[in-house]
């Protein structure tokens, strides 16, 4: 605050004291505190990072080397990593279809003249206040007694046993946990979405003669795509850095079956003391990230310009 | 709807309140920063005056409630001394991240087998205790086995030991007495099989459960695994140097599973325990502490151990290690604080308390094991048939990784696919 | 818009069924909760046959549950406040200055944050706050305040795109400086997309476990609920109906909290959306 006081002097010093500079000045101000929060705790701690992947520090020792390049050649180089990445692509696409199909097609539901609409809106929207630590452990229980019964009743091979314990379906648990948790906020936004769209639109289009089909395609969707656009960009997140729900059900197990990318970066920095390895994986994984979040944003954009 | 727009106004404006002025929002970012540390830094300072206070950092968190007792014992001796206990998740990593911050609890617990302590001893650490009067009261023979390098760094106060926990009902019901060799044992499970009910539980959805139990079973078949392994990881041996010894430990490990329960990756701990508890299981080949959770599970049920048989009886010996000892940093500005502490655990009185409660097998003079679940194994351990298991002194990740290959073997992968598995986990790995 | 009868049904009974496996783990949870072991090893979908409340009591006997969710509260307050002033601020002065190089530079800065997974940051964090003697209360505020700077601005500089500039430009001839003109005229126009803000911050701090878990283990006064009800379940973990009190008890206070604020934390989330 000092700091600041004395820049502020200064500043004003400095510059002449007309409006407009005074103005910009205040902009300046504004922007100042979360930059400097986020330079302290965002961009130091991120650089750090890069570095901290160029040694081979344990997390521990007080000292550690500089080993240039060769935890980044390791990581690619490493089966599990490959799998962990495997892994984190097919839970992604899988739990991102089924979250936005399913949050829209409730939303489409829940929308318009029903009964108990208010209500309804929050039974499907309560998943959404729990932390996923507690939802994990309780579908925990659910896979492993409940589960597994009504397989058996159905005669379902598959649903018979816990399926967290078989490494083909486990990803499919934690699928089912995260859909279960994740639906309501993508939910709740595509309803808003659809209380945007003109009523008339839609009696115009039905006095033409179109079907409820041509509707959603052609007056429905449209309105939408901004909502799109927010629920993919949070929900692909969240999905390539799965975690919590991780820890929760399945410590990356039956062997190495489960283990995400986040999940094994925690594995390594913080239980297997690899501590320089982890952040070169970690680093690794944002050049990624950046790469398809970027991709994303530029495909979606253009969209919604072209929708505008 | 109209009270929750009150709540938001109210919010706002305070906010705005809060923030009047250009670069309010700074101010009250570093004023909240201020204030709480303020306060927190305020008071500890305050009580460093009055007290001693002394922070536990253990990985106990099972067994808090009985540390908490001897704590209140020694506070009432000691008011001047006042011990917080801490049981973090994770806490191993909390330590050593503590100690490479310069910022070590003054007394923690250790395994002083595990390289995690290694690990602190390499880098001169951790207080040496060699010849201290704190090990006073513990079992001279203890005082050796929990020595590294031949000094000792830690006050070992109890063991803690690998068998199988069995429903001693249904075994006498079904007239079964306990198996002296691994025949024995496998002719057990078929007649449990054969009254219906499941042989065994095993939790091998937790990958560390079964890795524990892997390399009790592994230490047990090969009485020098631990040296192998330690050449393995230097380099100088194979996997496929032993290969007939670990093919017959995987096999036997397959063998077991085929008297276990039907799901085996699916069944983690806690319900492994309560498989046992409820009568659907008969035996549970794990640590000690989990007779005991069964035991609280299901009260009315007798639960008892025994040791796993190796090969032949004379062979059988039960997998140990020293379970709780207490350390302190090097550097430590209350030593003499800290020792009062460890040696009023160490107190006779103390350990029984502790052996009582928590089952596990003291080794500090004049205790008896009384906890009736585990003392067989007892017996066992203090007349000195013991060993180690195979991972004693595997690093965490090669832990991590054993136990995920083992449950990549369980989950179908060949035996040739294992064994390479594990050289990859073990060769020439030391850093 | 009227339906045909057989979609009307089709729709209610898809609905309900949604309803039940979103209930399932509610119901299984309470009910657990009020069970005895012995009960519950017997039946375990069964409602209980007398509400017993043994396990709730061992939990709030046993554990400093209040003080965990005071310190829940503290946190998610706190940082919520902050977070309702700090976003709205910068992101109202980089939708005004969006021509300048600087404005441009420091909103690409934030934004770029999207894309870096927190696990980037998380080991060095552990590393960084532990020098600075923030593994407590203050340090996890100033890290969710951090980390909410990049969605926040992202949201928020895109719903000011739409508040016309006209409007600044009316207050500046007014004579209104700019903290006038964000106080009484932006900050009350940004209502929606700060609840927004606020809504999806108050789930994730209120239900985060990853910053709790590497940054609060000095001492267990300091907990959250989450890291509390992770620690709780491990140590009890051999009895699930204690182990199901603990996340019922963990639960309650967010269902009270839900129960009565649902429609503002719905709300929230739709009207900033729909912008």
């Amino acid at each position: 605050m000092e700091v600041e006081h004395t820049l502020r002097r200064k500043w004003v010093g400095i510059v002449s004291r007309s409006h407009a500079n005074r103005r910009s000045f205040n902009y300046f101000l504004f922007t100042l505190p979360a930059l400097l929060l986020y330079l302290g705790f965002f961009i130091y701690p991120s650089i750090l990072g890069v570095l901290y992947s160029l040694t081979d520090w344990d997390g521990l020792s007080k000292s550690y080397h500089f080993i240039g390049l060769d935890n980044y050649f390791a990581v690619f180089k490493d089966v599990r990593f490959g799998q962990a990445l495997i892994f984190t692509f097919k839970y992604t696409i899988i739990a991102v279809i089924l979250k936005i199909a399913l949050a829209l097609g409730l939303a489409l539901l829940l929308n318009g003249n029903i009964k108990f609409r208010g209500f309804m809106r929050s039974v499907y929207f309560f998943p959404a206040v729990l932390s996923l630590i507690t939802v994990g452990l309780i579908f925990n229980q659910i896979f492993y007694t409940i589960l597994p019964k009504i397989g058996e009743q159905l005669g379902i091979e598959v649903l018979s046993k816990n399926i967290l314990g078989d490494p083909d379906t486990a990803i499919f648990g934690l699928i089912i946990v995260n859909v279960w948790s994740g639906i309501a906020v993508p939910m709740v936004i595509f309803l808003a979405g659809l209380s945007s769209v003109p009523n008339d639109l839609h009696e115009a289009a039905t006095i033409d003669g179109a079907n409820s089909l041509q509707r959603f395609f052609s007056i429905t969707l449209p309105f939408l795509i901004p909502m799109l656009n927010v629920n993919l960009v949070l929900s692909i997140k969240g999905g390539l850095t799965v975690f919590d729900s991780i820890v929760a059900m399945t410590q990356g197990g039956p062997g190495t079956a489960t283990e995400s990318i986040a999940y094994l970066i925690y594995a390594h920095g913080m239980n297997e003391f690899k501590f320089g390895y982890a952040t070169a994986e970690s680093i690794f994984i944002f050049i990624m990230i950046a790469f398809i979040s970027f991709l994303q944003l530029k495909w979606l954009n253009k969209k919604e310009v072209g929708q505008l | 709807m109209k009270f929750t727009k009150k709540i938001l106004s109210i919010a706002i404006t305070a906010c705005l309140i809060v923030a009047a002025g250009c670069s309010a929002g700074t101010e009250s970012v570093n004023n909240e920063q201020g204030s709480t540390n303020g306060a927190n830094n305020g008071q500890s300072s305050k009580n460093t005056t009055e007290k001693v206070k002394l922070e536990f950092l253990s990985n106990k968190a099972d067994v808090a409630e009985t540390m908490d007792k001897i704590i209140k014992g020694f506070q009432e001796q000691n008011p001047n001394i006042v011990i917080e206990q801490n049981t973090p998740p994770n806490m191993l990593k909390v330590l050593t991240m503590r100690f490479s911050t310069n910022d070590a609890p003054p007394v923690f617990t250790v395994y002083p087998s595990a390289p995690s302590f290694a690990q602190l001893l390499k880098d001169d650490n951790v207080a040496e205790l060699t010849g201290d009067p704190v090990l006073e009261n513990v079992e001279p023979s203890f005082v050796e086995f929990s020595q590294n390098n031949g000094k000792n760094y830690a006050v070992p106060y109890a063991l803690e030991g690998y068998g199988v926990v069995y429903n001693a009902d249904l075994f006498k019901e079904l007239n079964l007495g306990i198996p002296q060799t691994y025949n024995e044992l496998i002719q057990v499970a078929e007649k449990i099989k054969a009254a219906g009910k499941t042989p065994f539980v095993f939790a091998d959805k937790e990958h560390s459960d079964l890795r524990r139990i892997s390399a009790a079973l592994l230490g047990l078949d090969m009485t020098d695994a631990v040296p192998f392994f330690q050449d393995v990881i230097n380099g100088k041996k194979h996997i496929a140097d032993r290969e007939t010894e670990i093919r017959r430990f995987a096999e036997k490990t397959l063998e077991l599973r085929k008297y276990a329960q039907k799901d085996l990756l699916g069944m983690s701990g806690d319900n492994a325990v309560v498989e046992v508890a409820n009568g659907k299981a008969a035996m549970y080949f794990m640590g000690m502490w989990k007779a005991l959770a069964v035991k609280k599970a299901n009260p009315s049920m007798n639960v008892a151990m025994f040791a796993f048989p190796a090969e032949k009886a004379e062979d059988t010996k039960v997998a140990m290690q020293v379970g709780t000892a207490l350390a302190m940093p090097k550097d430590i500005k209350t030593p003499d604080e800290v020792k009062k502490f460890m040696a009023y655990f160490a107190t006779t009185e103390n350990a029984q308390l502790y052996s009582d409660e928590t089952g596990q097998i003291s080794v500090i003079k004049g205790v008896t094991h009384k906890v009736k679940e585990n003392i067989g194994l007892a017996e066992m351990a203090l007349a000195g048939k013991m060993y180690r298991a195979a991972d004693a002194t595997w690093t965490p990740a090669m832990q991590e990784d054993f136990g995920k290959a083992t449950q990549e073997l369980l989950g179908g992968a060949s035996l040739e696919a294992y064994l390479k598995k594990l050289e990859e986990i073990f060769y020439n790995k030391a850093s | 818009m009227k339906a045909k009868p057989a979609a009307q049904a089709f729709r209610y009974s898809i609905l309900a069924l949604g309803m039940i496996i979103i209930m399932i783990p509610m119901y299984l949870t309470i009910t657990l909760a009020f069970k005895t072991t012995e009960e519950s090893t017997k039946s375990f979908f069964s409602l209980p046959s007398s509400l017993y409340m043994g396990n709730i009591m061992t939990v709030i006997k046993k554990a400093g549950f209040w003080t965990y969710f005071q310190n829940s509260v503290v946190i998610t307050i706190i940082s919520l406040l902050l977070i309702m002033i700090l976003v709205p601020m910068v992101s109202f002065a980089i939708s005004r200055n969006f021509q300048k190089p600087y404005y441009k530079f420091i909103y690409y800065l934030m934004l770029a944050g999207i894309f870096v997974p927190f696990q980037v940051i998380m080991l060095p964090i552990l590393q960084y706050t532990s020098d600075l003697n923030l593994m407590n209360h203050a340090g996890m505020i100033i890290m969710y305040v951090t980390l909410s700077l990049t969605e926040g601005i992202f949201l928020c500089v895109g719903f000011l795109k739409n508040i016309q500039f006209e409007l600044d430009e009316a207050s500046t001839i007014d004579g209104c400086n700019i903290w006038q003109t964000f106080t009484k005229i932006i900050f009350p126009l940004m209502t929606p997309i700060t609840l927004t803000i606020v809504t999806l911050n108050s789930l994730w701090i209120w239900n985060d476990f990853v910053l709790p878990l590497i940054l609060l283990n000095r001492s267990a006064d300091v907990w959250t609920l989450p890291l509390f009800i992770y620690n709780f379940q491990s140590e009890y973990s051999f009895d699930y109906n204690l182990a199901f009190a603990g996340f019922f008890l963990t639960m309650l206070p967010i269902i009270l909290l839900y129960g009565y604020m649902q429609r503002f934390l719905i709300s929230g989330l739709t009207e900033g959306a729909l912008k």
